[in-house]
């Protein structure tokens, strides 16, 4: 008895561990089958106008993803429920441009649950933002959707749901080098959108410099910089940006003149060529009193603007300067022969009064600047005169 | 006191024959036989320390034209051979024009016996042309070197000295100003050196790079009355005369510093009149 029923106990253990094999093995197939068949469920929306996929991956140890017939997609990581955005380029290749989950207005990162423990993470229904980069362009997008999840991401007829997307142009720093004026306050600043955390790292050529969301270029000594923006956390670069600090020109201005009547001023320095405008830009009209605009430029140099108010004199006391290239000149109007001769006691010229003297030599050349003396002949009152330029 | 009376006589003799022009930029070097605002090398001669301030100007028209001009020389070595100076001049010309120049001076003597002596010298510094007092005010500054030799023996002294070396060109606004390139070469002559009296007599030549001179020497006359009197004569260019007069720094009559004024008349004037300079300096030894 104790045989046979060693015998059926054994008849109902093999039998018993049998059916266990069949329902493991049934098991393994099912889950085998379920695992594959969520393979397949990887693309919930396409935006056909817009050219960006969403994708939404399941855990998985399967790096290669069918999206559909003609791309395949290449996972950089196997994270379960990993968020990624790609960019789809006219070809239809996929490039993956960034990952992470960003709540606009919070300005905090939104952590997907993401333990690597095979927990499901899990996305509440909000509105989203993440970034996208052109690697071919180098140009960062913003992307703003609503979602809208269901409860089991392993279903098959689970419909993660986005309602609205926007493609929005990132404050995108131009690609080639730009130049930022010193000590006229073109600070360079990085408005992020949607409130998101960033930083501004500047660098000069040899190394990091500062860390700042401002670059305060009053601060900076003339030279090239390169500024990037990172993501705090992520060290996400979104942008490079190229510039060059240069200076203002060095010019001699006034901010009032007080000049002579028939006389001009005019805002100058070595090499620069200047223009100068009244406010209404009816061009030069200094010899009149009032309130001019002028802008100066040369290659390589801020432009300067300022503001000059002029005030005219009463010269008639003044006329003892000669310049020549301002059409300035002298009047000896008393008849007779004036002597004109330099601070050597060389004698430069000789005048038949009444005659209005320029500044030139008997040869009709310029004279330098410098102080020259005229006299009347058979006169020992001379007369000193300031030619200037 | 013949050999003295002769002299002047002869410079008499000959003083409206031949026309000089004036350079207003330089001083009647004979001051106080302190050479160093044409010679740096003269540094070497001096006493180890001493202070030299000098201000001319003109009468009537040229009055707009003012020079002024300063040093210090000192021994930073405590050393025979070697003499430094710091120099400053400034020559206004007129209300709007403005000239400086400041030089740092080394002189090393090559031998220091009792009866010769050679020194020679570099002067480095920088040069300025300024637009003041105009509405539009305006200056440049470029590098300026001065370079000398000079050389005592016996009753003998010469010099050989080069200003403005360096062809500098300034451009205050547009204006374009060349520095005058010159060269002073000066023989100086004990005549007279006894207990009460010594006179010294020197020739004077002069090369402008941008003033054409007729005949640029002058000869000086520096005469010295029981070691405090001083009076001078000079003659330049035969058309000026320089008449001077002062008194040496001296302990026994209390006389602190040397002070001398100085007066200059164009004699034979075919040009502007009055033209009449007058030159004040003061010396301090320490």
């Amino acid at each position: 008895m104790k045989r046979l029923l060693l015998c059926d106990l054994k008849g109902i253990e093999l039998k018993s561990i049998f059916m266990f094999r069949i329902f493991c093995i049934s098991l393994v197939v099912f889950l085998k089958i379920s695992s594959a068949y969520a393979l397949d469920y990887t693309v919930l929306n396409r935006y056909k106008n817009q050219k960006v996929i969403w994708a939404f991956v399941p855990a998985s140890s399967i790096s290669k993803v069918v999206i559909n017939s003609n791309t395949t997609l290449n996972f950089p990581t196997q994270n379960p429920y990993l968020i990624a955005y790609f960019k789809m380029d006219p070809s239809g290749t996929l490039i993956n441009v960034g990952q992470g989950i960003y709540k606009p207005n919070a300005k905090t990162i939104i952590p997907l649950k993401n333990d690597n423990t095979g927990n499901t993470g899990y996305l509440p229904n909000e509105r989203y933002v993440t970034l996208i980069k052109d690697t071919v362009t180098q140009k960062t997008y913003a992307i703003e959707f609503n979602y809208k999840e269901n409860k089991n991401f392993y279903s098959k007829n689970d419909s993660s749901e986005i309602t609205s997307i926007k493609l929005a142009a990132w404050n995108n720093f131009p690609k080639d080098t730009i130049s930022v004026c010193r000590n006229v306050g073109q600070n360079l600043s990085y408005t992020p959108i949607y409130g998101l955390g960033y930083q501004l790292v500047l660098y000069n050529p040899i190394k990091a410099d500062t860390n700042t969301n401002v670059i305060y270029t009053d601060t900076l000594s003339v030279g090239k910089y390169r500024a990037t923006i990172l993501y705090f956390a992520a060290s996400y670069l979104l942008d490079t940006l190229n510039f060059k600090v240069i200076d203002k020109p060095s010019v001699n201005t006034k901010t009032e003149v007080n000049i002579c009547e028939g006389d001009y001023y005019s805002v100058k320095s070595p090499s620069i060529d200047y223009v100068l405008n009244d406010k209404n830009n009816n061009g030069l009209t200094l010899n009149k009193a009032g309130e001019y605009f002028y802008e100066l430029n040369y290659k390589g140099y801020c432009p300067v603007k300022d503001t000059i108010v002029v005030s005219l004199k009463n010269c008639a006391d003044n006329k003892n300067i000669i310049s020549p290239n301002r059409n300035t000149k002298v009047s000896f109007k008393e008849n007779g022969t004036v002597k004109i001769f330099n601070k050597y006691d060389q004698l430069i010229t000789t005048l038949s009064a009444p005659v209005e003297w320029d500044g030139t030599d008997s040869n009709g050349n310029l004279l330098a600047p410098g102080v020259y003396f005229a006299v009347y002949e058979n006169d020992n009152n001379a007369i000193a005169l300031t030619i200037l330029h | 006191m013949k050999k003295l009376i002769t002299l002047f006589g002869f410079i008499f003799l000959y003083v409206n024959t031949w026309a000089q022009v004036n350079l207003p930029e330089i001083f009647f070097v004979n001051y106080q036989q302190h050479y160093a605002p044409i010679n740096p090398a003269h540094l070497g001669f001096s006493e180890s320390k001493s202070v030299d301030l000098r201000y001319a100007s003109y009468n009537g028209a040229k009055k707009v034209l003012k020079s002024m001009y300063a040093d210090v020389v000192f021994n930073p070595i405590d050393s025979l051979r070697i003499r430094s100076g710091l120099q400053a001049y400034a020559f206004h010309e007129g209300e709007f024009i403005q000239y400086n120049n400041i030089k740092w001076l080394n002189s090393y003597s090559v031998t220091n016996q009792r009866d010769f002596k050679l020194a020679f010298a570099l002067g480095l510094g920088a040069v300025n042309y300024s637009y003041v007092n105009n509405v539009e005010q305006a200056s440049d500054w470029g590098f300026d070197m001065d370079a000398g030799l000079w050389l005592e023996y016996k009753k003998w002294n010469v010099g050989l000295s080069g200003k403005h070396i360096l062809p500098t060109i300034l451009k205050p606004i547009e204006t374009t100003f060349k520095l005058n390139q010159m060269a002073h070469f000066i023989v100086r002559y004990k005549l007279i050196n006894t207990l009460n009296t010594s006179l010294e007599t020197s020739v004077h030549y002069v090369y402008n790079s941008q003033v054409f001179m007729d005949l640029p020497l002058s000869l000086y006359n520096h005469l010295v009355y029981k070691k405090t009197l001083v009076g001078i004569c000079n003659v330049n260019g035969l058309s000026l005369l320089t008449i001077g007069v002062g008194f040496q720094e001296n302990k026994q009559y209390h006389l602190p510093f040397s002070l001398n004024i100085a007066f200059q008349q164009k004699l034979n004037d075919k040009t502007i009149t009055p033209n009449n300079r007058y030159e004040i300096g003061l010396h301090k030894k320490f």
